[in-house]
């Protein structure tokens, strides 16, 4: 018998009849009342089903609710979170300056904007789609490599040493 | 960050005056210079105050937060007021000195 099969009332089995030892196999069914308090899918214990084996199947069917439950905010929870990827940058688009070794940026995706970001040197860009997130990124890279560039070194404290070292790692001016 | 919750108005003024920010400056966002012992160590970017107190998206605010080398749990603290300009400078002493280590 199929354990989604439903069975008439007029089917039923008298439980108390289960606590008997089962025919032919002689082994003692035991039955719990709460069985029949769980939501299930099954009305009522399908003819020819040990006791034993519904309490598995409500058991069962209690743990896949769970489980559903667990996936479904899961799911929620994927899908609020940003898309991260790694970008390689290769082009600055301005006339001065050039990449003179590549520049691994982290984009971040969600359904509203990205964001574009060089971890390095804090800079960031941030646009409602991925190339403009990135082209606002390369414009903050610009005005911060200026920015320090152009100040005394005297006046530099080490965060800003360290940035304008990666970033004469990275940018070079063209020739 | 986006269960922080942060509007711009507390952000640009607290930062602002916690930090002792230089030269702010506005535009798409508004950015100013974060200056300890006398000189410049990095610039610090905020959300740009357009008449009103709106949250600001979770990208928005991890940029921000970023720019001041704080977690998440710091930059509300921060901005909320339990952290002071003075820890906030304890602290990024601390991150120069790991740094380098």
């Amino acid at each position: 018998m199929l354990f989604d099969e439903k069975v008439p009332a007029t089917q039923g089995i008298d439980f108390n009849m289960r606590l008997q030892p089962s025919g032919s196999t002689g082994t003692a069914s035991v039955y719990d009342d709460r069985m029949l308090d769980q939501p299930t899918g099954w009305s009522r214990m399908p003819f020819g089903v040990e006791a034993n084996i519904y309490s598995m199947m409500l058991q069962l069917s209690a743990d896949l609710k769970q489980l559903s439950e667990e996936v479904r905010l899961l799911k929620e929870e994927l899908l609020s979170r940003p898309l991260v990827s790694s970008v390689l940058l290769n082009d600055l688009s301005d006339a001065r300056l050039e990449i003179a070794k590549s520049i691994s940026i982290i984009v971040e995706e969600t359904d509203e904007e990205c964001l574009a970001r060089w971890p390095e040197v804090n800079a960031f860009g941030i646009g409602s789609t991925i190339s403009e997130a990135i082209c606002n990124l390369k414009e903050n890279i610009l005005d911060l490599y200026f920015d320090i560039s152009s100040r005394e070194k005297e006046t530099l404290g080490e965060i800003a040493l360290e940035t304008l070292g990666v970033m004469e790692t990275h940018i070079g001016v063209k020739k | 960050m986006s269960s922080l919750n942060l509007n711009a108005n507390d952000i640009v003024s607290n930062v602002t005056k916690k930090l002792n920010l230089q030269n702010v400056r506005g535009g798409r966002d508004q950015h100013g210079d974060y200056y300890l012992d006398g000189k410049y160590q990095f610039s610090v970017t905020m959300p740009n105050v357009h008449g009103g107190s709106g949250a600001i998206s979770p990208l928005w605010l991890k940029a921000c937060r970023d720019s001041v080398r704080l977690t998440s749990s710091e930059y509300a603290d921060l901005v909320r007021c339990p952290m002071k300009g003075e820890d906030y400078e304890k602290l990024i002493r601390e991150r120069i000195t790991s740094r380098s280590r």
